[in-house]
């Protein structure tokens, strides 16, 4: 996947606004877009002549058409900086949302020509978040709003053929290690890793830990430290040394070292607690932090997202923050149907940028997808799901919700052969 | 608001929005009535009368939307003067045979008649008590305005003399103008309803018509029916509101030059009051621009045709009024001088009246109430023009009076600036560009409409027209006193009183003493301070002690009248200014305070029955447009460069007042004592002109709400009706700083506080940083409500020591002022700076009427504040360093000692010193002086030593194994200034309405303008710093 993980690498680092992204993921998927709405709604639209898809500019008056572009919903809860800077501010600040979804949702599809407000029942079924692109079919009202009547989206990519692989083997996957900054890692990480090494259980145990291929950590492998505000602390003006704990990276880098200097290769993705920097695509924690697992040659430091191969199985994964963010522009809660989603819209995070912070990239949209994986698991999530989606070209693909280990004490092994799946569980208390 | 997302009622199905009214009905003026609500009233010659006579000209509309214009015939301008001693009846013709022949002799009239009818009246004169005795006077009605005011000035300056005598040369209600003598006598208030029965009227003929209106029709002053605006008559007309904006080409660096800057787009909607949704939506481009959903776009090749397009579209639409921001001052004036330098020729005439040009004109509006404004005046027959600018700077003081921080204020949102400089290269740049200003033209156009929907200023000034009885017209582009003197001449015409015509006067304002002020005890009080305030007190000294004109009595007709002390008259506490009681006599303004004050309670009293919210609307701006009324007539009489200015009425008025807050203090003070049974001795600790502050002593709410009771009912027996001491609200705790500066937690019951009142304290005052107003806020409120003083200060502290240590974000250290005029004489901040961009950029620098905005920066020792101001982006982007112990000292330190020093009282000194003063943070500015000269070496992340040249490391030797900790920490910063960028850039996204589009906002006022522009510098410098840990270590 080195192209795919190429674009995800940031190489320089200049802030300019975030119109050309939205411009590059509009022209990175129109065709798509484009060719997925003429086949779904080829009786309605003779391919090729002028009324059939349209600049949304050009929408006339009561003629049913197909308009492509970008979602923009506008939303009442949605976080809004300006509030927050002109709000009073003796107020306390409002408490983050779980959800920004409301009754009065507004959907609008814009393109660089201008944006039109969507109605219809069918917006609120599909769950439409800012920043897919898509096409509707429908024709504008007498008040100037756009009628939907069905929506189409890019739908799958290609997939490269499954390949054939005789004998099992496994991908360990593990999210949210969350080592603290206090305690030394728990009983259950010590286990884990010891499994892993093929110290733990009986012969079957290790038998499958001999077959395990790779594991891929997907972020949050470090505790969210957050630093309270002491307002009765008597203030230090100047730098205080004191908040400052290297306990747990040097924690993280023994335990890292312990699995790799076995053999075991691991890759490390890192999440929205861990030492990097916050924009999506998350990039690779520095090898200074992991002075002792960056020794080993097994180890490699990844994107978040991070797509990779194995033996011709295409895994695609992130640490959670994407779907999080979807999650909270609709009622749904099922991760895995949200996942399937962006399966859908090709795309891993949509959300970007207008509330999923991400780097302002000018001549391409690394999030789109260009193939179907086989493996796609998205990392830090309260429970364990997975499921098989086929698509209509025979596209197969396992859907994991990776939960966080630290609650669950829970890693997923997925098998090469058959994309079979199961977790592993750990607990310190049998 | 978002143009694509509101509503319109037409269609865009590429057919035009139609643009006329609705088809008049079939009227037949021998069965049928015509009524109609009058907006405007001007005068014309009458062309088809032999005589040329004046008559008026009355614009309305029919409650079905059609437009009226009735011209009304046969009413004379007339004045009164004395009758000359001994004239009887029978003189009648031989005087006005004389004073006709002095006419002829000035005006060659080719021998009609001018002086149209004398008549002997018995009147009064307004001036003084005289025994109620009623004097002939002759009444002159003439021809025209024009014979009027010469016949005055010949009677004026004695030139007209009558048997060889002169007649007295004073002349009464003469410099009444012919449209408001008008309305008065035939009871026509402003906006009011008219009524035509069946053959009062007839139709123009076809030669007659002479306007753009549906319905035209003559009448006589003697034959309409004038409605008051009560009941069904106090309804309103669908009146058609034209809202524009237009957009000018300008060239770099200078403001828009209707001789060289084209207009490239006008932008209008069209809105039928009491509507939500506009009925017309259009803009008209000079070259062509995409489409705009559910607008017409408009599009021309000739800026010339556009112009006249707009023209014709402006008579088409015709509205009955024209609103827009600063339209009065720019668009109009612009647009009327583009197409006089383009010659299009018939641009001019989209007022109602066909043949009258419209023009503009230079006016100088002076009022005590508003200041001195210079303003330029457009003719626009038949339709009223509103601007908002002018009405948000007469109804509310605000920081900026942009569009942009207006609406913010009142709408509660940002609205996009795009900055003049861009408008011109969007102009020429494609048909998309072009839709893109069109837009954002659109979105001003519509703000000033959804303003004066919000504010209901439309409904509020009707209803002071109404009230008050002037012609909208007057509302704006007058001051206080006319709206007095046309209720004045109203009531004096229903008593029989003339009232003399005077010269104005130029200024000359003989002081007298103003309203008293007892001497506050400053302090911290954290005990209930119950508040008695006299309602409208001015009013009600004038209404309880029948100060007017015409009850002032001099020694003289006192002794003549053998009047009695007391129990005819009374002696006032200035200079001993005598007026006769009301039994005697009523006097004319108590009258028409009563009246008015009445109407407001009735207006009160509807206003809770009624659920309807426009009705509610009408009502509500009805009581307000009263209570102002009544508070501008004692004004009136204070006015010395007025027309009727009456030193005698106003200062006793004033002496009244301070007798009666000092006989308040003397009557609380001395009955609420232990003596008395009270707990405590009650103490006033302050009071100003209608009201004190009384400290009962009592230390809960209950108790202090209750003897405030007893208070304001015990107070109000000892003084005379219709005056009232109420007791109304408690301040607990109150903060008292000095005179007129006080601030306090308010509350009206003992459950819950209303809110945080404050007065004279820093907060709007523009040239005061946001920060400041933000200190002062927060302090007081952790005071006041939270009670929590060592909060307070320790806010205060940390802000200090934040602004001293560069943390405090820039737009809170923004100063803007408008740059006015080109030549001030004394050296200010922001002409200064004005001149040094102009230097750097003329094309981004700020021009005239500009507002600049900057930031006070580090300077030579000793430099003037003018030298030191700078752009706030110029200093964003080289790092230059701010002053900030200017801010300090000049901004922040006084407002806070004031606040500060009745609590803590000489502690409050601590605050601007100390250990958080201590820590302080220069940035190293990347240009100037030194700078050239010095070099830049790396230094050691962790401890700021130097490092030597070309190291591979970011740290020293001795920082060495902190590398992780300071990475984590520099890693921290780039993740917040991450965040903030992705924040703040995509909330303009949100703003402008547009994904894929840059932002290109510049309004300056917006809260976030300068974060953002912050955010992406700090984010790229502090990635870069983080770049260069990526080394092995």
């Amino acid at each position: 996947m080195p192209t795919l993980n190429d674009e995800l690498l940031i190489k320089e680092k200049i802030f300019r606004q975030y119109a050309n992204l939205y411009y590059v993921r509009l022209l990175g998927l129109r065709a798509s877009v484009l060719n997925a709405a003429q086949k779904k709604w080829e009786s309605i639209l003779k391919p090729n002549t002028a009324d059939t898809v349209n600049k949304i500019l050009d929408i006339k008056f009561g003629v049913t058409c197909c308009i492509i572009g970008t979602v923009y919903m506008e939303m009442r809860l949605k976080p809004n900086i300006l509030d927050d800077v002109t709000k009073e501010h003796w107020a306390p600040p409002s408490p983050p949302r779980q959800k920004y979804c409301s009754d009065d949702d507004e959907f609008f599809l814009e393109d660089e020509s201008g944006r039109i407000k969507l109605i219809g029942d069918i917006l609120k079924q599909e769950n439409i978040v800012t920043g897919v692109i898509m096409a509707v079919l429908g024709k504008e009202s007498s008040e100037g709003n756009f009628e939907v009547f069905d929506i189409c989206f890019a739908g799958l990519p290609y997939q490269q053929p499954m390949p054939v692989i005789t004998d099992d083997k496994y991908i360990a996957l593990i999210s949210g290690i969350n080592i603290g900054p206090n305690s030394s890692p728990a009983l259950q990480l010590q286990m884990m890793t010891e499994f892993l090494n093929g110290e733990l259980g009986d012969s079957f145990e290790q038998n499958l830990a001999s077959k395990i291929a790779l594991l891929i950590v997907a972020g949050n492998s470090l505790q969210d430290v957050k630093v309270v505000e002491d307002d009765k602390k008597e203030k230090k003006y100047g730098y205080d040394s004191s908040s400052y704990n290297a306990q747990p990276l040097f924690d993280l880098d023994n335990i890292l070292n312990e699995i790799c200097s076995e053999v075991l290769p691991v890759d490390l993705m890192p999440g929205s607690n861990d030492p990097v920097n916050a924009f999506l695509p998350q990039q690779p924690i520095i090898p200074s932090l992991l002075p002792k697992a960056y020794q080993n040659s097994t180890f490699r430091r990844v994107t978040n997202p991070y797509w990779c191969e194995i033996d011709g199985v295409v895994f695609l994964g992130t640490s959670g923050q994407t779907i999080d963010d979807i999650a909270k522009y609709v009622e749904c809660e099922d991760r895995l149907k949200l996942t399937e989603q962006t399966l859908y819209w090709r795309h891993v995070a949509p959300t970007t940028p207008d509330t999923l912070w991400c780097h302002p990239f000018r001549d391409y949209d690394p999030f789109i997808m260009k193939q179907t994986p086989h493996v796609y698991f998205v990392g830090n999530q309260k429970e364990f799901a997975t499921t098989i989606i086929k698509g209509p070209e025979q596209q197969s693909i396992r859907l994991i919700s990776l939960p966080s280990f630290s609650e669950t004490g829970n890693i997923v092994l997925v098998n090469l052969k058959n994309l079979d799946c199961h977790t592993m569980s750990f607990s310190s208390t049998l | 608001m978002d143009i694509q997302r509101s509503q319109p009622l037409v269609e865009s199905t590429g057919k035009r929005q139609i643009w006329t009214r609705p088809s008049i009905p079939y009227i037949n003026s021998e069965e049928h009535s015509i009524a109609f609500q009058q907006i405007e009233l001007d005068e014309c010659i009458d062309p088809y009368s032999a005589s040329r006579s004046p008559m008026i000209r009355m614009f309305g509309l029919t409650e079905a939307g059609n437009s009226v214009l009735c011209y009304v015939k046969g009413f004379l301008p007339y004045f009164y003067i004395p009758a000359p001693n001994g004239f009887k009846s029978g003189d009648i013709v031989e005087f006005k045979s004389s004073l006709e022949l002095a006419l002829q002799h000035e005006i060659s009239s080719g021998g009609r008649e001018l002086l149209n009818k004398v008549e002997v009246k018995l009147k009064e004169t307004i001036q003084g008590y005289h025994g109620k005795q009623k004097c002939p006077f002759l009444k002159l009605s003439f021809v025209d305005t024009k014979t009027l005011n010469i016949a005055k000035r010949m009677i004026e300056d004695g030139s007209f003399t009558y048997k060889s005598r002169d007649v007295g040369g004073i002349t009464f209600e003469s410099n009444l103008k012919y449209v408001l003598r008008f309305m008065i006598d035939c009871k026509v208030t402003g906006a009011n309803w008219i009524e035509l029965p069946p053959k009062s009227y007839r139709f123009c003929a076809e030669y007659e018509r002479s306007s753009h209106c549906q319905l035209e029709i003559i009448t006589r002053h003697d034959q309409f029916i004038s409605h008051p605006p009560e009941g069904d008559w106090s309804k309103i007309a669908p009146l058609r509101i034209l809202s524009f904006d237009i957009e000018c080409a300008g060239r770099k660096g200078i403001f828009p030059e209707a001789t060289h800057d084209p207009v490239i787009q006008i932008a209008n909607m069209v809105t039928v009051q009491g509507e939500k949704n506009p009925l017309i939506r259009n803009v008209f481009t000079l070259n062509s621009c995409a489409p705009i959903i559910a607008t017409d776009v408009l599009e021309y090749y000739d800026e010339g045709n556009m112009l006249q397009a707009w023209c014709d579209f402006v008579v088409e639409a015709d509205p009955d009024v024209i609103i827009g921001y600063n339209i009065a001052n720019f668009d109009l004036p612009y647009l009327i001088d583009r197409a006089i330098h383009l010659k299009v020729s018939r641009f001019p005439y989209f007022g109602r009246i066909k043949c009258t040009k419209v023009e503009v004109r230079d006016t100088r509006f002076s009022s005590k109430a508003y200041g001195t404004r210079e303003n330029k005046s457009t003719n626009i027959d038949g339709r009223i023009q509103f601007d908002m600018l002018q009405v948000m700077q007469r109804d509310h003081k605000l920081r900026s009076y942009t569009l942009n921080s207006v609406c913010a204020h009142f709408l509660g949102e940002q609205k996009e600036d795009v900055h003049h400089s861009i408008i011109t290269d969007l102009h020429n740049g494609n048909p998309e560009t072009r839709r893109r200003l069109a837009i954002y033209c659109l979105k001003d156009a519509y703000l000033p409409q959804r303003l004066m929907d919000k504010l209901m200023c439309l409904i509020n000034y009707l209803e002071m027209a109404r009230v008050t009885g002037v012609p909208f017209g007057y509302l704006l582009s007058r001051g206080q006193q006319i709206k007095v003197i046309s209720q004045l001449y109203r009531k004096a015409i229903e008593q029989d009183f003339v009232i003399p015509a005077r010269k104005n006067v130029e200024g000359m304002d003989e002081p007298f003493e103003g309203a008293t002020v007892i001497d506050p005890e400053k302090g911290f009080y954290n005990v209930p301070i119950t508040t008695l305030d006299f309602s409208s007190l001015y009013p009600s000294i004038m209404m309880a002690h029948n100060l007017c004109y015409t009850t002032l009595v001099d020694q003289r007709e006192i002794e003549n009248l053998k009047l009695k002390n007391d129990s005819d008259y009374i002696i006032t506490p200035y200079q001993s200014a005598r007026f006769v009681k009301a039994e005697v006599r009523k006097g004319l303004l108590p009258s028409i305070l009563e009246d008015l004050l009445s109407a407001r309670k009735k207006a009160k009293a509807d206003l809770k029955k009624e659920t309807d919210p426009f009705k509610r609307a009408v009502l509500d701006g009805r009581q307000l447009a009263l209570k102002i009324s009544a508070n501008s007539v004692y004004g009136f009489t204070g006015a010395s460069a007025g027309q009727m200015p009456c030193l005698e009425i106003s200062a006793s008025v004033t002496a009244y007042g301070r007798q009666m807050i000092e006989q308040t203090k003397r009557e609380v003070e001395s009955r609420f004592t232990m003596e008395n049974g009270y707990k405590h001795d009650a103490q006033v600790i302050y009071g100003d002109t209608d009201s004190v502050m009384v400290k009962f002593g009592v230390d809960n709410l209950v108790d202090a709400m209750k003897l405030g009771q007893e208070a304001a009912e015990y107070v109000t027996g000892k003084f005379l009706r219709p005056i009232k001491l109420e007791f109304e609200k408690v301040y607990f705790p109150y903060l008292l700083i000095n005179k007129k500066r006080y601030a306090g937690l308010y509350w009206t019951n003992s459950e819950k506080w209303d809110k945080l009142d404050t007065k004279g304290i820093e907060t709007v005052r523009r040239d005061n940083c946001l920060l400041v107003q933000n200190v002062i806020e927060t302090c007081l409120r952790k005071v006041l409500i939270d009670r929590d003083v060592s909060g307070a200060v320790s806010y205060a502290k940390k802000t200090i020591s934040d602004l001293l240590q560069n943390k405090i974000d820039m737009s809170q250290l923004v100063i803007t002022k408008a740059l006015s005029k080109s030549d001030y004489s004394a050296k200010q901040p922001h002409v200064e700076l004005a001149e040094r961009m102009r230097k750097r950029d003329p094309g981004s620098a700020p021009t005239l009427g500009d507002r600049v905005a900057y930031v006070i920066i580090k300077g030579t020792k000793g430099a003037a504040a003018y030298e030191k101001s700078e752009d706030p982006i110029y200093v964003l982007e080289n790092n230059i360093p701010i002053d900030t112990s200017y801010y300090l000292e000049n901004q922040l330190s006084k407002p806070l000692l004031r606040i500060f020093e009745p609590i803590l009282g000489d502690k409050a000194e601590s605050l601007l010193s100390g250990d958080h003063t201590r820590v302080v943070q220069h940035t190293t500015p990347t240009i100037g002086g030194l700078m050239k000269f010095a070099v830049i070496v790396p230094t050691c992340l962790g401890c700021k030593v130097p490092l030597t040249k070309n190291a591979d490391t970011v740290v020293c030797r001795h920082c060495k194994p902190k590398l992780g900790e300071l990475y984590q920490k520099q890693l921290a910063t780039v993740n917040e200034f991450e965040t903030r960028f992705a924040r703040l850039w995509t909330q303009c996204q949100r703003c402008q309405g547009s994904l894929h589009q840059d932002v290109l906002c510049s309004s300056r006022d917006c809260p976030i303008w300068y974060m953002r522009k912050k955010a992406q510098k700090d984010v790229q410098d502090a990635s870069a710093v983080l770049e260069k840990f990526n080394y092995e270590w």
